[in-house]
């Protein structure tokens, strides 16, 4: 009975391969092979995009501007994933009445601590000003304000217009620093700040194409290595002319990757990639799961960064690691929930699993296992979904309508989720999806609904043998090996760096860029940090579409 | 500001925390504030501002259990419908409608038909709806007397399912006290109260002029999708401006109005369990105050969204795991859509306990309760649950349940909606979920 529905379901996939549904986006490389002669499709960029800041980029840009003792109010427009990443969405969806309301009130608060503050005012007032109307000082003040906050020098019209409106505050307020305050409140609401307008410009060597602009280009770098606004020496580079040349952006680069604020970038990036973010709203039944408390979420994602920052920055190790490592950084409930000792009181400690403990990597920690489940129990589907939609980028339909989607209850032929799953697919429209993801997380069904470890699942045996794609796996550690070496594992983390980076959903004209960093990235033993130089050194980086 | 701080405090001594309706002279026609008498478009019955108000659940019913029997004035509440059968007189049930667009992606495909009445945008996606809501199609007509345009809000509201169009969400406020202090924090006044005096509300127009124009600017070196993406930007600027020159302003004068009950700053979860009951009941009586203060005319309260999972009260599993895996007649989750259905009756009592002119505020509303599915376990679209209160200023019949002989298009019921609001409408939706004919049977 299995076998045959096994071979159904096999059908069913090569079937949906074939068609849209089910079916991969795009094959990965079959190999590793970085010879020079191999032929990239060329690249033909997609259309520019406005993009909004994130949440993230906005509060890091305030404190980069004014100061980390600055306090962004705690609501701002909300992010919305597209594709999984709020960058993306952050080029696609449209700033909300609620959202507008929401940055003018942070603009006032921001500003009125800046002025408030000695140490910022007297950053602010470079100039002495000669009375409440003294348009030279309020010119000086807001040319270089806006220069730094809008991430270029304000033209002669915005700069009048910044002078305008401070000195009408200055005069209505009779105070020539409210006057200052106010022409903040502008800049910091102006799309000038709230979006990355990397629009280009024909390129001078280049005319049949367009490229962005020096300032824009500082924009870019400074959002993908650092997640936050350009510093004033980026931001020199690209006034003084030495952004326009490949070396001149390599010089930066190599900068910034030493930067402590890489750190950040990567943390920003591994959250957006992983659906970090949503570990916010992790919710279960503590009556089932008494590890549960509603800071098990955060303390998740901290785990997860932390090993990141230890592959990328502590190690710079093969990032397949992510996958295998036998290490974690865990708080005393996420050890309790590891079965493992845990080594420090407070925060996380290293702990390095024994031999006996099968719990390896990403795929074993709690920010996946906890997360793609149910409150009361695991999900088989749930994991094997991210899986195909995150790790492999192949894209998952949705189930079709008007179905019976019940599975059976548990019962004494099928004891385990697993078997029930398996009655479940012996319907042949459910066969299809459910085998292209249920097979994934069947090997993760040693795993609860919050990750504690398991041999038994309502009191059947779990198997948690299975086939990837044909390879057999065992369990657990067969099925993490085989996603860590997995082509398409790296090649899909690679297209979601691009796509992160450049702030949309690739399209197909980019298939060569990404194959080309994909193979890289191979080339570089999978050292994370040397893909994020790669791509922030690439055409694909610089160059943009025309503006329709 | 000081004067106004300390004057407010003052008041909120007085009330003592407590809903009190303040002694103001009680006026029997609602004037605007110019003074001159309300509603243009043929006066309401009521003579009172009509108001629309969305309520949401999310995961369906179970169709079996939610049919009233009987038709017409003549009928008693089905299981599911015993929550709000105590409201019969108020209330009108609209059943064996479906709806018209195709069912691509559960959940998804349903709010935005339902919400819409069209297809989403990408079928097989769950992004974003193909273009602006009933909420918002109603508040552009109706928004722009007030200071707030709509407002969005619900105990498991989330990123909501309001759209002002294409990927143009409004959030939905999860927490009672931040909207109990963007509407009745800074700056509120109630009527009789004097408008803020403070020469920073000029300056700050000023700044959003500026913005605007920067807006403006942009918006001639962008492409044509982006240029959508900043006129719904510069529309958000454009009614904040407009809010903030409402402070200036007399207060609208509704005998009505006064302050609600101060919510706590934090309603945590419980056990596992979000306090979706409480918080309904506290989110229930604000907007009930901001309709009365006339601050919008225009809601969306989302309870539950579509597909959540939460651990309800009592409940085994979370709501959405249970409405596919429970078998057999599924208690569980009809005890789920029970406590939905407990929280949209008290939303409409909420609205019915404030005396307005010689009734109560909800004869001049009008809300929708509905889902995104009728079962959920099969994610179906048919036999959609519709459940409407308040005549609308006596355009919308009540304590009746109409029965749909042929599964009509439920947008009917939505067109039917708008013109009770006041919208000279052709037609509601887009393909299968168009319709240009109402809900003949529900108007008055």
């Amino acid at each position: 009975m299995i076998l045959a529905c096994i071979r159904r379901w096999f059908c069913w996939v090569l079937v949906m391969v074939l068609t849209v549904a089910c079916a991969s986006e795009s094959p990965g490389p079959q190999n590793d092979t970085t010879s020079s002669d191999v032929e990239y499709a060329p690249l033909e960029p997609t259309s520019p995009r406005l993009i909004r800041l994130t949440q993230e980029q906005y509060r890091n840009s305030i404190s980069d501007l004014f100061g980390p003792d600055i306090v962004v109010p705690a609501s701002l427009e909300l992010d919305t994933p597209i594709d999984g990443l709020l960058a993306v969405g952050a080029s696609v969806t449209a700033v909300s009445p609620r959202g507008a309301e929401l940055y003018e009130e942070a603009a006032l608060k921001i500003a009125e601590q800046v002025m408030q503050s000695e140490s910022t005012r007297a950053e602010v007032m470079t100039c002495t000003p000669g009375g409440l109307d003294d348009d030279e000082c309020m010119m000086e003040l807001t040319q270089s304000l806006a220069f730094r906050i809008w991430r270029r020098p304000p033209n002669d019209e915005e700069t009048a217009q910044l002078v305008e409106i401070g000195l009408e505050a200055s005069q209505a307020l009779e105070d020539f620093e409210s006057g200052v305050t106010f022409a903040l409140v502008a800049m910091l609401q102006s799309p000038h700040f709230l979006y990355r307008a990397e629009l280009g410009a024909v390129d001078p060597e280049n005319p049949e194409s367009r490229r962005l602009t020096d300032f824009e280009m500082a924009s870019r770098l400074a959002f993908f290595l650092w997640n936050t606004t350009p510093d004033f020496e980026l931001l020199n580079a690209a006034l003084t002319g030495s952004l326009a040349t490949a070396e001149g952006v390599a010089t930066q680069v190599d900068r910034m990757v030493e930067d402590p604020r890489i750190r950040e970038a990567v943390r920003n990036f591994a959250t957006e990639w992983l659906h970090l973010y949503e570990l916010d709203h992790l919710n279960k039944d503590p009556n089932i799961f008494k590890h549960y408390s509603p800071d098990l979420g955060s303390m998740a994602r901290e785990e997860t960064l932390a090993v990141v920052e230890y592959l990328v920055f502590d190690q710079n190790q093969d990032f397949r690691e992510f996958f295998t490592l036998p290490t974690t950084f865990a708080t005393r409930r996420l050890a309790a929930i590891y079965n493992v000792p845990a080594t420090v009181d407070e925060g996380l400690g290293r702990i390095d699993f024994p031999a006996d403990n099968p719990r390896r990597g990403f795929l074993g920690q709690v920010s996946f296992l906890g997360l793609h489940a149910h409150p009361v129990a695991s999900s088989a589907t749930e994991r094997g979904k991210f899986v195909r939609e995150n790790l492999f980028c192949e894209m998952v339909p949705p189930p079709p309508a008007d179905l019976n989607t019940g599975i059976p209850e548990p019962s004494s032929t099928a004891k385990t989720l697993k078997e029930r799953l398996l009655v479940h697919m012996e319907e042949p429209s459910c066969a299809g999806c459910h085998a292209f993801l249920d097979i994934i997380g069947f090997g993760l069904e040693n795993f609860d609904g919050i990750g504690r470890y398991r041999t038994l699942d309502n009191g059947g045996v779990i198997d948690p043998s299975g086939d990837l794609d044909g390879n057999d796996f065992a369990g657990f550690e067969e099925l993490t090996a085989l996603v860590a070496t997995d082509p398409r594992t790296m090649h899909c983390l690679t297209r979601k760096l691009f796509s992160y980076a450049l702030g949309h959903a690739t399209v197909s004209g980019e298939e060569g860029a990404i194959d080309e960093l994909a193979d890289i990235f191979a080339s570089n033993e999978y050292r994370l940090l040397d893909l994020m130089v790669a791509l922030a050194n690439s055409e694909a980086f610089r160059r943009v579409g025309e503006v329709e | 500001m000081a004067d106004f701080l300390s004057r407010r405090t003052v008041l909120k001594g007085i009330l003592g925390g407590t809903v009190v309706s303040l002694g103001l002279p009680a006026l029997e026609i609602f004037l605007n504030s110019h003074g001159s008498a309300f509603a243009e478009d043929g006066p309401a019955v009521t003579g009172f501002p009509r108001r629309f108000g969305l309520f949401f659940w999310g995961n369906g019913v179970l169709p079996d259990r939610w049919v009233p029997t009987g038709e017409g004035t003549e009928w008693e509440a089905s299981e599911q419908l015993q929550p709000v059968y105590h409201l019969k007189d108020v209330i009108t049930i609209v059943s064996g409608m479906r709806l018209g667009v195709p069912n691509t992606a559960p959940h998804t495909a349903g709010a935005g038909g339902i919400l819409t009445g069209s297809p989403v945008l990408n079928p097989y996606d769950n992004v974003t709806f193909a273009g602006p809501t009933i909420d918002q199609i109603i508040a552009k007509k109706t928004g722009e007397d007030t200071r707030f345009g709509s407002l969005e809000f619900g105990a498991g509201g989330g990123s909501g399912q309001s759209h002002n169009g294409p990927n143009s969400k409004n959030p939905s406020e999860e927490s009672p006290f931040a909207l109990f202090e963007r509407v009745f924090g800074a700056g509120f006044q109630l009527p009789g109260e004097e408008p803020v005096i403070d020469p920073t509300l000029a300056l700050r127009r000023s700044v959003l002029d500026a913005v605007m124009e920067d807006i403006q600017r942009l918006n001639s070196r962008i492409g044509a999708a982006d240029a959508i993406r900043l006129e719904q930007h510069l529309d958000g600027v454009r009614s904040l401006e407009k809010r903030i020159a409402k402070l200036e302003e007399d207060p609208p004068n509704l005998a009505a109005c006064a302050l609600p009950t101060q919510p706590e700053a934090d309603y945590p979860e419980i056990e596992g369990r979000p306090q979706l009951r409480l918080k309904n009941q506290v989110f229930s009586e604000i907007i009930a105050y901001a309709l009365a203060c006339d601050q919008t005319r225009v809601f969306s309260n989302f309870f539950s969204k579509p597909l959540n999972n939460f651990l309800f009260e009592g409940a085994p599993a979370g709501h959405h795991q249970m409405t596919h895996d429970e078998p057999g007649d599924q208690p569980e989750c009809h005890k789920i859509t029970l406590q939905c259905i407990e929280a949209l009756a008290v939303q409409i009592e909420a609205l019915r306990n404030i005396a307005e002119g010689d009734g109560t505020l909800l004869d001049s509303c009008l809300v929708l309760g509905t889902s995104e599915v009728s079962w959920g376990k099969t994610h179906s679209l048919d036999e959609f649950p519709i459940v409407l209160a308040g005549s609308c200023g006596g355009k919308i019949k009540t304590g009746i349940h109409y029965r749909s002989a042929g599964q009509e298009n439920a947008s009917k019921a939505l067109l039917s909606i708008c013109r009770a609001m006041g919208l000279d409408l052709a037609e509601f939706g887009t393909e299968g979920g168009r319709t240009s004919e109402g809900l003949g049977a529900i108007e008055v």
